[in-house]
C-alpha cells in the first residue's frame, strides 16, 4: 500500500537560514494517527508547515498523496492543500468573519455554493459544540471555543489529513484528552491524524505511534505500528 | 442565527484602513486631469479637421480698396477667376458677410462700426478637387483683370494652425500617458500595502487551498470599485470644469472649437477605463508579489 506521506532524507530550512529539519525519513500510512513530539524549538511546527505545503523541501523529497511534492509550481498546490485540514496553534481565525464564516470558508474556497453546505456547516458546529455561537465573531468567544472553530474549519471539508499543532496547548488535560479523541473519532473515519505535542503525558495516555523530533532531527526507536484504519492495511506502520 | 453571505463578506478586509479609504480619492485627480487632457486631444482634432474640411479647396481673392465702379472691378475678377480651368466657383462676399467675419475677432459694435468703412472686397473661391488652378495660377489671372488684386491661400496659415493643433494633441496625450501611469502607480503602492498588511490572512487563504487567482481576485474587485469611484467623480469634476470653460469663454474666442457627441462619449468612458486599469493593475501586483511568496 502507498503511503499517505513518504519523506526521504528531507531537509527544511526558511529562505537562507540553516535546516531546521534535516535527514528526515519517514513513511506515514493513510488512516494511521501519529503524534509527533519533542520540546519547544525541536522542529514540530516546521515539520507540520512542511507537510502542509507551506514551505518546501530544501533538499530531499515529500511525497504527498501519492505525488512528489518537492518541486511542484505554485499552481499544483492548492488542490493538495484542500485536501488537508489544519488546525494551527494559534488558531488563525479571520477576525471580522463570523463563527460560521470561517468554518464555510474552506468550502467556499473549494468552489461550493453556500446552499451546497450550509445544512452541513450547521450541523458541523453544533458537534464541535457552537450551535448557538454561529453569529458570533472570534473574538467574542472564549479559547476553549476558538479552538473547537478552528478544529471545525479544518474537517469541514472532510480532508484527506488533518493536522493539528499543539492543540492541548492552552487546555487543561481533561479538556487535551477530550480532544484528542475528537481526533480519533475522525480517524476512524478514515482520516489519517497528525498531533504536534510538546506534552509526553499526553502522548503516553493515548496508543498511538510517536515521531519523535529533536533538533529539527527524528530521533528515538522505531515508533509502534499504527491503528488500522478502515481503508489502511493491518499493522502498518510508520518507519523512522 | 445570522447568515452571513460569502457574497458580502470577503475574506480579505480590504478597503478599512487609511490608505484604503483614501486611494479612490487619489484617482480623482489623475481622472481629473486624463478627462480634460483627452478633452483636449479630441476637441483639438474635431477643431483641425472642422478647418481642414471647410477650408480645402478654398482660396480668398482680395480686390485693392480702388475707386470708381466697384460692381465693374468685382465682375470682372470674378468672371477671369470663373474663366480658369480648375475653379468650380468665384463668388464676391457681401458686406454683410465680411462684417459677420470680423465679429468674432473684434466683437459686434467695433465690427459694425467698421462697416461703416469702405469694407475690402472680397472672393470666396472653390477649386475643384484635382484641378489644375491653384493660387499661384489665380493670381496670374485675376491682376491680369484687376491690377492690385491677391490671393490668399488657406493652406499657407492652415498648417501652423493644424501644427498647433497636433502640438496640443501630442501634449493631451503626454499628460494623459503620465495620468495613466499615476494612477497605474497609485494602484500598486496600494495593493502592495494592502497585501502587505493582510499577509496573515493571504497566507491564511493559501493554506486552505486558495489559488494565487482568487486572492488576486478579491484586490482587483476592490480595485475595480476604487478606480471606478476615482473615474467617475475625476470626470464630473472635469465636466463641470469644461461647462464652465465653455460658459466663460462662449462661442466668441474660438468658434470652431468644441466637443461633438462622439467625444462626449469618448469622455464618458473614463470611469470604466478607470475601474479597468485598476482592475488589471492590482492582478498583476497581486500574482507578481505572490510568486515570490514561499
Amino acid at each position: 500500500m502507498q503511503p499517505l506521506i513518504q519523506l526521504d532524507r528531507v531537509g527544511m530550512r526558511y529562505g537562507a537560514g540553516p535546516e531546521v529539519l534535516s535527514d528526515l525519513t519517514v513513511s506515514i500510512p493513510a488512516g494511521s494517527f501519529h503524534f509527533v513530539k519533542g520540546p519547544s524549538g525541536a522542529g514540530k511546527s516546521s515539520l507540520l508547515r512542511l507537510l502542509h505545503l507551506a514551505y518546501r523541501p530544501a533538499r530531499g523529497s515529500l511525497t504527498l498523496f501519492g505525488r512528489d511534492v518537492s518541486a511542484l509550481g505554485r499552481r499544483a498546490l492548492p488542490p493538495l492543500r484542500r485536501r488537508i485540514g489544519m488546525v494551527f496553534q494559534d488558531f488563525r481565525l479571520i477576525g471580522h468573519l463570523s463563527a460560521l464564516d470561517n468554518v464555510t470558508l474552506p468550502l467556499r474556497l473549494a468552489g461550493f455554493r453556500d446552499d451546497q453546505y450550509r445544512g452541513h456547516v450547521v450541523e458541523l458546529l453544533r458537534w464541535v459544540g457552537l450551535g448557538d455561537r454561529i453569529g458570533a465573531r472570534p473574538a467574542e468567544l472564549s479559547g476553549g471555543e476558538q479552538q473547537r472553530l478552528a478544529i471545525a474549519r479544518a474537517v469541514v471539508t472532510k480532508p484527506d489529513l488533518l493536522m493539528a499543532d499543539e492543540p492541548t496547548g492552552n487546555v487543561d488535560d481533561q479538556a487535551g484528552a477530550r480532544l484528542i479523541r475528537l481526533f480519533e473519532e475522525l480517524n476512524r473515519h478514515g482520516t489519517t491524524v497528525i498531533v504536534a505535542t510538546h506534552s509526553g503525558a499526553l502522548v503516553e495516555r493515548f496508543d498511538h505511534p510517536v515521531l519523535e523530533l529533536l533538533d529539527g532531527r527524528l530521533v528515538g526507536a522505531p515508533v509502534p505500528a499504527a491503528p488500522a484504519a478502515p481503508d489502511a492495511d493491518s499493522g502498518a506502520g510508520a518507519a523512522a | 442565527m445570522r447568515w452571513t453571505s460569502p457574497q458580502r463578506v470577503e475574506a480579505v478586509p480590504l478597503g478599512r484602513t487609511t490608505v484604503d479609504r483614501l486611494a479612490p480619492w487619489i484617482i480623482v485627480p489623475m481622472a481629473y486631469l486624463a478627462t480634460l487632457a483627452l478633452a483636449a486631444s479630441l476637441a483639438a482634432a474635431d477643431a483641425a479637421g472642422a478647418w481642414q474640411a471647410a477650408l480645402d479647396g478654398r482660396v480668398t481673392v482680395q480686390l485693392p480698396l480702388a475707386g470708381g465702379d466697384r460692381g465693374a472691378v468685382v465682375d470682372a475678377a470674378v468672371a477671369a477667376l470663373e474663366a480658369l480651368p480648375g475653379v468650380r466657383a468665384a463668388r464676391a462676399l457681401t458686406a454683410e458677410e465680411v462684417t459677420r467675419l470680423l465679429e468674432p475677432w473684434l466683437g459686434p459694435e467695433e465690427a459694425a462700426a467698421l462697416a461703416e468703412l469702405p469694407p475690402p472686397t472680397l472672393i470666396d473661391v472653390t477649386l475643384e478637387a484635382g484641378g489644375a488652378a491653384d493660387a499661384a495660377v489665380l493670381e496670374v489671372a485675376v491682376a491680369e483683370a484687376v491690377p492690385g488684386a491677391t490671393v490668399a491661400e488657406h493652406a499657407s496659415w492652415l498648417t501652423p494652425v493644424r501644427d498647433l493643433a497636433a502640438t496640443v494633441r501630442l501634449v493631451a496625450w503626454l499628460v494623459l500617458g503620465l495620468a495613466t501611469g499615476a494612477a497605474a502607480a497609485t494602484v500598486v503602492a496600494v495593493t502592495s500595502a494592502e497585501l502587505t498588511m493582510h499577509r496573515g490572512v493571504v497566507e491564511l487563504l493559501h493554506a486552505l487551498g486558495a489559488t494565487d487567482g482568487y486572492v488576486a481576485g478579491l484586490f482587483q474587485r476592490h480595485a475595480l470599485v476604487m478606480g471606478a469611484f476615482g473615474g467617475a467623480v475625476g470626470l464630473a469634476l472635469a465636466v463641470a470644469t469644461l461647462v464652465a470653460l465653455g460658459w466663460a469663454t462662449g462661442d466668441a474666442a474660438l468658434p470652431e472649437v468644441g466637443l461633438g457627441v462622439p467625444a462626449w462619449l469618448a469622455l464618458a468612458l473614463v470611469p470604466p477605463a478607470a475601474a479597468g486599469l485598476a482592475m488589471l493593475t492590482a492582478r498583476l501586483t497581486v500574482l507578481k508579489v505572490l510568486a515570490r511568496w514561499p
